[in-house]
């Protein structure tokens, strides 16, 4: 029993007071940060911290990094500006959401054609219209591809500023050519041409189970030109309708499942997975001297020949023609401003600056090894001539890609579609579990059509 | 026991001594052979370390380099900066561990030694979480954490990452195996809650803390989404953040040769500590099954 004049600080804190002060302690400990946390990154006038967030690794942010900088030196020398880069794609779009509907501070963000929609319909992006009436870009928008400024819209209102042009095309081993006695191939050449071509490429082949004539992509963004080729199409708008199951599509699906298991001459997406150490690398694929034509985009040709060294010469080709005509894959990038971008009227300048100043075009096009966003800086996007056929490029991706370029309708849902739907069917096609085109189309119209619907 | 008879019965042991002979043989063959296959991946990533580009991509595909470049070890490590991603992996594995040791371990004991209204209901409802998917969780942590604007800072790593439910009944688990005697005698010496717990209990948990110490810095060392979405500024990334800096996603512009060189130094620290902790984590497995 304690006695009346002992210290207090000689007793035990019993079991309940320890409790009460523990969890006093607590609840200090978790709100005078919360107090202390008050204030964003940056406050206005052109001070504090600007940042922008992008996939791109860090050989593709030197460009970047240079415009950017001179844009800040020269303007706001006093705003401290990062750019956290190298996030991988899937993991990208995954953080983007995060930080927006958390709230964070983001000034900028690259952003593609084919999420534009997504982000738009959600809010997350801040329509560009009122920025650009006000400090119009030079030559917007006409000097600009037209494919590119539609691709960025959304509802009628501009969302991002685009920085490249992607189209595809085919990379030839002449070599392979050569031996098997086939014609470079021509933007007259049909489908059929072209499997007859991969037959005579087989034939020759060192390896025909491990080689093949030609290669055509089994993705959804990628081969869409094989379906508007052949008179099919995805998904119209006006009316908002799927069109899985119309006789072009399906015929250009049985054409690529015919190509790859019953004539074998293309190889399937695990085939090429297996062959590039689990990458999926095409320019990796071609390099190695596993197919005779491949399907890939213009960037590629940049880095070809630090792949490919001496094994074998090689050359660009415009993909084939179909029945209902001619199309050809374009796509790209852009710039966009979040709507948690605390600095919206600088990141517009910034952008303007990087993406439109003609100045700095050449620049990024050469250390970007792309076709820039105005048409007119097309030759800056060409590579040197001794790693190309400069006329062979420019006629395959620019005059082509420009003519006969199209994409898919980049509805809302059409990222989690492409996941949840299109692999998810597609694939049976690809690994020989279904050999009916028709029959997986109409599973793939089935499950479009309420995602058409739905809200992203 | 007649001659005849010993002399059979050595027969039978010698034959069973010598099946068991085979069958030891037999296995060692087979794990050897398993543990070469497993080595496979591993080894792959030293031979396309050591690798040119072009050499990557070969076909057939050279598992010995033809020209060793030994020079890509060097080219990653100064390509990014790589010690730096190192220290903060070290300070947020370590900070973490250490934290995780504290707050479960009490949390652990709270549940297992105390008596108050709901505790096993409490400890259900800690558990239950373990259930909820991390992207589910991701929002509304980022938005707390913002909150206490420890966004982009090391500590925001840290202090979500302290708190383990599966820690927690870890150490419950132990800790409820333990002999209340010697808890009772101390409380009879005047020792209060906190010091039972200090001077008895946690001399006593050794083993489990070492268990959960090394799950806790493996995990951490090589925990991805959270600091993905946490991190912005480079010089707060960490070790597998840094490793995907490299990628791109166009074709043909990712240098393989050195992320499998910035892989191989990356995983030596965690190599160290899995090979002298192994013996812990094979137990943090088993104890897991331990029911109370």
């Amino acid at each position: 029993m304690q006695s009346p004049t002992t210290p207090r600080f000689q007793s035990r804190p019993s079991r309940r007071e320890f409790l009460k002060v523990g969890a006093a302690v607590a609840v200090a400990g978790l709100t005078i940060p919360w107090f202390a946390g008050c204030g964003g990154e940056s406050s206005p006038g052109g001070e504090g911290i600007w940042k922008a967030m992008s996939w791109e690794n860090k050989d593709e942010m030197k460009k970047w990094r240079l415009h950017l900088g001179d844009f800040f030196e020269q303007n706001y020398p006093k705003i401290k500006w990062e750019v956290d880069f190298g996030l991988a794609w899937e993991e990208y779009w995954t953080k983007l959401q995060t930080v927006v509907a958390g709230g964070a501070t983001l000034d900028m963000c690259w952003m593609h054609d084919t999420r534009n929609a997504l982000f738009a319909s959600q809010g997350f992006l801040q329509p560009l219209d009122d920025y650009i009436q006000e400090t119009t870009p030079t030559g917007w928008p006409d000097k600009f591809y037209d494919s590119q400024v539609e691709s960025f819209q959304y509802q009628g209102s501009q969302y991002a500023i685009p920085y490249d042009f992607a189209t595809g095309g085919f990379y030839v081993n002449l070599d392979w050519l050569e031996k098997a006695g086939v014609d470079v191939p021509a933007e007259d050449w049909t489908f059929d041409d072209l499997l007859e071509a991969g037959m005579r490429l087989n034939e020759v082949a060192d390896d025909p189970d491990k080689q093949w004539g030609f290669s055509l992509p089994t993705d959804s963004y990628n081969s869409y030109f094989i379906v508007r080729s052949l008179g099919g199409e995805f998904v119209s708008n006006d009316p908002l309708e799927a069109h899985f199951t119309d006789s072009g599509t399906v015929a250009a699906y049985q054409y690529l499942y015919d190509a790859i298991w019953k004539h074998r001459l293309m190889p399937n997406p695990q085939q090429i997975l297996a062959a590039t150490g689990g990458t999926g690398d095409v320019a990796a694929f071609f390099s190695s001297g596993r197919v005779a034509i491949l399907y890939s985009l213009n960037d590629v040709a940049f880095v070809m020949n630090d792949l490919i060294g001496d094994k074998f010469r090689w050359t660009v080709a415009p993909t084939p023609t179909g029945e209902a005509g001619r199309f050809q894959f374009v796509g790209g990038s852009g710039f966009s401003i979040p709507k948690v971008s605390s600095e919206p009227e600088i990141t517009y300048q910034a952008i303007k600056y990087t993406l439109t100043n003609p100045k700095n075009l050449p620049t990024t096009a050469k250390m970007g090894s792309m076709f820039v966003s105005r048409k007119d800086y097309w030759e800056y996007g060409v590579p040197p001539k001794d790693e190309v056929d400069s006329a062979a490029y420019k006629h395959t991706f620019y005059d082509l890609g420009k003519r006969d370029g199209i994409h898919p309708l980049y509805f809302p849902n059409y990222g989690r579609w492409d996941s949840s739907v299109y692999v998810k069917n597609m694939d049976n096609l690809w690994v020989n579990k279904e050999q009916d085109a028709g029959k997986v189309l109409r599973q793939v119209q089935t499950e479009t059509e309420p995602l058409l619907q739905e809200p992203a | 026991m007649s001659g005849a008879t010993l002399v059979k019965a050595k027969k039978v042991v010698i034959g069973k001594k010598g099946s068991r002979l085979i069958g030891d043989v037999l296995a060692y063959l087979v794990l050897a052979l398993l543990g070469i296959v497993f080595m496979l991946p591993f080894l792959w990533m030293v031979s396309t370390s050591l690798q040119g580009l072009d050499e990557v991509y070969a076909f057939p595909p050279h598992f010995i380099p033809e020209d060793i470049q030994w020079s890509n070890y060097v080219e990653a490590w100064n390509a990014l900066p790589f010690d730096r991603f190192f220290l903060n992996s070290l300070i947020v594995s370590g900070a973490t561990t250490v934290g995780a040791i504290l707050t479960c371990s009490m949390a652990g004991y709270s549940f297992a030694r105390l008596r108050y209204p709901g505790r096993d209901k409490i400890f259900l409802a800690y558990l239950a979480t373990m259930m909820i998917p991390f992207p589910i969780l991701m929002i509304p942590l980022f938005i707390i954490m913002r909150g206490m604007s420890l966004v982009d800072t090391l500590l925001g790593l840290i202090l979500p990452a302290m708190f383990s439910a599966w820690g927690t009944f870890l150490m419950r688990q132990f800790m409820l195996n333990l002999p209340k005697e010697i808890e009772d005698a101390a409380r009879v010496d005047g020792c209060g809650f906190f010091g039972i717990y200090w001077r008895i209990v946690l001399p006593l948990i050794k083993p489990v803390i070492a268990t959960l110490g090394i799950f806790t810095f493996l995990m951490t060392w090589n925990e991805f989404l959270w600091p993905l979405i946490m991190i912005s500024s480079i010089e707060d990334k960490t070790l597998p953040l840094g490793l995907t800096m490299f990628q791109s996603r166009l074709a043909g512009r990712t240098p393989w040769n050195l992320v499998m060189a910035a892989t191989t130094f990356s995983i030596i620290p965690v190599l160290i500590v899995f090979i002298l902790g192994q013996k812990y984590y094979v137990r943090g497995i088993t104890m897991s099954g331990i029911k109370g």
